[in-house]
């Protein structure tokens, strides 16, 4: 158990970070920079990421509160520091979890325009996210006698969760010396989906000196629904209790994951401008887009107020009472198959850089004819959002992009974001012969401790870039 | 070769840069010392006995009367644990009742848990109640002895199978003069001990 515990938050570390790339965005020397700006400057004659290798994405993030905080070996007793815990996060306070695989990414420039490149390819994604349920966990944890007249918010309960592939193809246009622009169509294939995120109501235990009983229990409006698709079937193959099970869920999850599933479309948009020789901004917009969920679609909705005064007694009405078939009456939980739609959570980058220390016009072969030479050496700000159920999530970084020789590039970042205030990242990129390999890490200083983060990452890839 | 070198050597500091971030001084063992501990509050049963509804019609004033003793019994679903899940993780269950009375009698008030099919289980409680001091004045509380009946893990290992609560308001001889209203409010509270 502790094995798998460890192996686990290990993993969380050594996978990559966060929808927010900082590192990787803008780092035109690799063609991952055109999934987080379509309109990045690049300079590729062709690229084909290794299959499968080209980019693994991996993030985990804790807003409010770390492992450390409640497993700490520090002598405390844990049952002190979950309390605590609890106390200190908020519903606004919230768990994620991303990964990205690349499956396939390729491109290469247009031989009729030198200007324009084309890229493509295949990811598979894991978005999760969950808010903090801080009122349910209060109730759980300490119940509801220290809690009398407060009420618990059904609004806490908030979540989301999709399993996808997304085909996309984008191309990259150098519209004059300044200006570059890109686009990406995509095409989502969702797998797996839920979402619980527009609950409303209270549930409260109010004292009622001058009524029937002590209490009453009061469900004040309550509009809880949690939206599926793609579960209905699971749910169906788990109840046959079939020994094929399993074989049936792969097959079915990969038809869906090659377009079989509930289809969206999105696009990515993004440029870069060159305002003087060496200041340069940045700006993109990725995963503007919608999947309509259509197959397999099941939403289980609990509508209504009810409350509960205890069991008169005697009976005065002459049907009895069972407060179970009443409280059902009052909230009925409905199974609707009505088909819905998300938008994607859309992100946002922008940066602004200045470059300097321009490679002396031959002592390196590594830029085309007609083009500049590039710079060694680049400073700027770079500001990410992403929307979010709650509210949108924020990320500001300063940068420091250094290029060491013609095999070795790097790129230093310091990020404020939700999750910390002190986030050093660090990007190498090898590129040797056309064999490219980069790895990527942030949260540098909390790496000597991993369950202390709230949010490490490290991403890798191979390419082959010409 | 020189350029698989290299990459055989990224690759290689990237392995310990994973290993060695590994999580330090974190002892999952805690997790055995996890008590969840919260109290639950929940209404139980009440009852409001209007002498005026009781007295029969046309009975004129200052008559003795009595009420059949079936009037003021009842049997209701109650389910006091639920699950064995239940009875293993709660300490204790506590009953809070109360009884405001303005008529000018003393009453008794039972109650009894019963299995599905009836049988009584437990003991039988019984809360006196004060008389009142008239229609319109404060009313006199009274409380069960002991004040709050506890049921402590081995009563609702025995309650296991309760299902019913069988109630009754004991009512000595009435005058048909009398006036007010008893009010019985009650609650439980629900002490649980879990351990993960």
């Amino acid at each position: 158990m502790r094995v798998l515990l460890c192996l686990f938050i290990g993993l969380l570390g050594c996978s990559i970070y966060s929808q927010n790339k900082e590192t990787l965005y803008d780092f035109t020397d690799l063609p991952q920079s055109l999934m987080l700006n379509p309109g990045a400057d690049v300079n590729f004659k062709y690229h084909a990421g290794v299959p499968f290798l080209s980019q693994l994405h991996f993030n985990v993030g804790f807003r409010g509160a770390s492992i450390y905080d409640v497993f700490a070996d520090d002598g405390r007793d844990i049952n002190d520091k979950i309390e605590n815990t609890i106390n200190t996060l908020t519903s606004n306070d919230f768990f994620t979890l991303t990964q990205q695989l690349d499956l396939i990414n390729f491109g290469w420039r247009s031989k009729n325009d030198k200007d324009l490149y084309y890229s493509g390819g295949l990811y598979q994604e894991l978005d999760l996210i969950v808010y903090f349920p801080k009122d349910f966990a209060v109730l759980a944890y300490q119940g509801n006698q220290d809690f009398i007249n407060v009420p618990f918010r059904f609004s806490n309960v908030s979540a989301t969760g999709e399993l996808l592939t997304v085909y996309h193809f984008g191309y990259n246009k150098k519209v004059n010396k300044k200006l570059t622009f890109g686009a990406r169509a995509k095409l989502y294939s969702s797998i797996f989906n839920f979402r619980s995120t527009k609950n409303r109501g209270t549930f409260t235990t109010i004292e009622t000196p001058q009524g029937n009983n002590i209490y009453q229990h009061v469900i004040s409006n309550a509009d809880v629904s949690v939206q599926t698709a793609g579960y209905a079937f699971l749910r169906d193959i788990e109840s046959e209790d079939n020994s094929d099970g399993a074989k049936q869920v792969t097959n079915k999850f990969l038809g869906r994951a090659f377009l079989g599933g509930n289809l969206g479309i999105g696009f990515d948009v993004g440029f870069t401008y060159k305002l003087e020789d060496q200041w340069t901004v940045t700006g993109s917009m990725t995963d503007l887009g919608m999947i309509f969920y259509t197959k397999d679609v099941e939403t289980y909705q609990a509508k209504g107020s009810f409350v509960f005064e205890g069991l008169e007694t005697p009976i005065t009405d002459d049907n009895g009472q069972d407060v179970l078939d009443e409280l059902e009456e009052a909230i009925p939980i409905d199974t609707l198959n009505t088909s819905y739609s998300a938008l994607r959570p859309v992100k946002l980058n922008g940066s602004i850089k200045y470059s300097f220390n321009r490679y002396e016009d031959d002592s390196c072969n590594c830029f085309w004819d007609g083009e500049g030479a590039p710079y060694r050496d680049a400073f700027g700000l770079q500001v990410f959002t992403q929307f979010r159920p709650k509210r949108p999530q924020y990320a500001a970084s300063l940068f420091y992009y250094k290029r060491l020789s013609n095999f070795l590039r790097t790129k230093l970042t310091y990020t404020v974001d939700d999750y910390s205030f002190k986030n050093i990242g660090f990007l190498l990129s090898t590129h040797i012969n056309k064999i490219n390999f980069y790895i990527s890490a942030n949260n540098l200083l909390e790496f000597s401790n991993l369950a202390d983060a709230r949010g490490v990452s490290i991403q890798l890839g191979f390419n082959v870039i010409m | 070769m020189k350029t698989k070198k290299i990459h055989a050597l990224l690759l290689f500091a990237s392995i310990i840069l994973m290993t060695a971030s590994c999580v330090k001084e974190l002892d999952f063992e805690q997790l055995d010392d996890v008590v969840l501990t919260p109290v639950f509050e929940a209404d139980f049963i009440y009852s409001e006995f209007d002498i005026e509804d009781y007295i029969p019609q046309g009975t004129p004033p200052n008559i003795e009367f009595t009420i059949p003793p079936e009037v003021l019994r009842d049997t209701i679903n109650y389910d006091l644990v639920g699950t064995d899940f239940a009875i293993d993780n709660l300490d204790r269950v506590e009953l809070t009742i109360e009884a405001r009375n303005t008529i000018e009698v003393g009453f008794t008030i039972q109650f009894q848990f019963l299995t599905q099919d009836g049988q009584p289980i437990g003991q039988l409680y019984s809360i006196p109640v004060q008389a009142g001091l008239g229609e319109g004045t404060e009313p006199v509380i009274s409380f069960s002895d002991p004040d709050p009946i506890v049921l402590d893990n081995a009563t609702l290992n025995q309650l296991a199978s309760a299902q019913k609560i069988a109630t009754e308001i004991i009512v000595p001889t009435l005058n048909s003069d009398l006036r007010g209203v008893l009010d019985l409010r009650s609650k439980a509270s629900y002490y649980v001990n879990y351990q993960l």
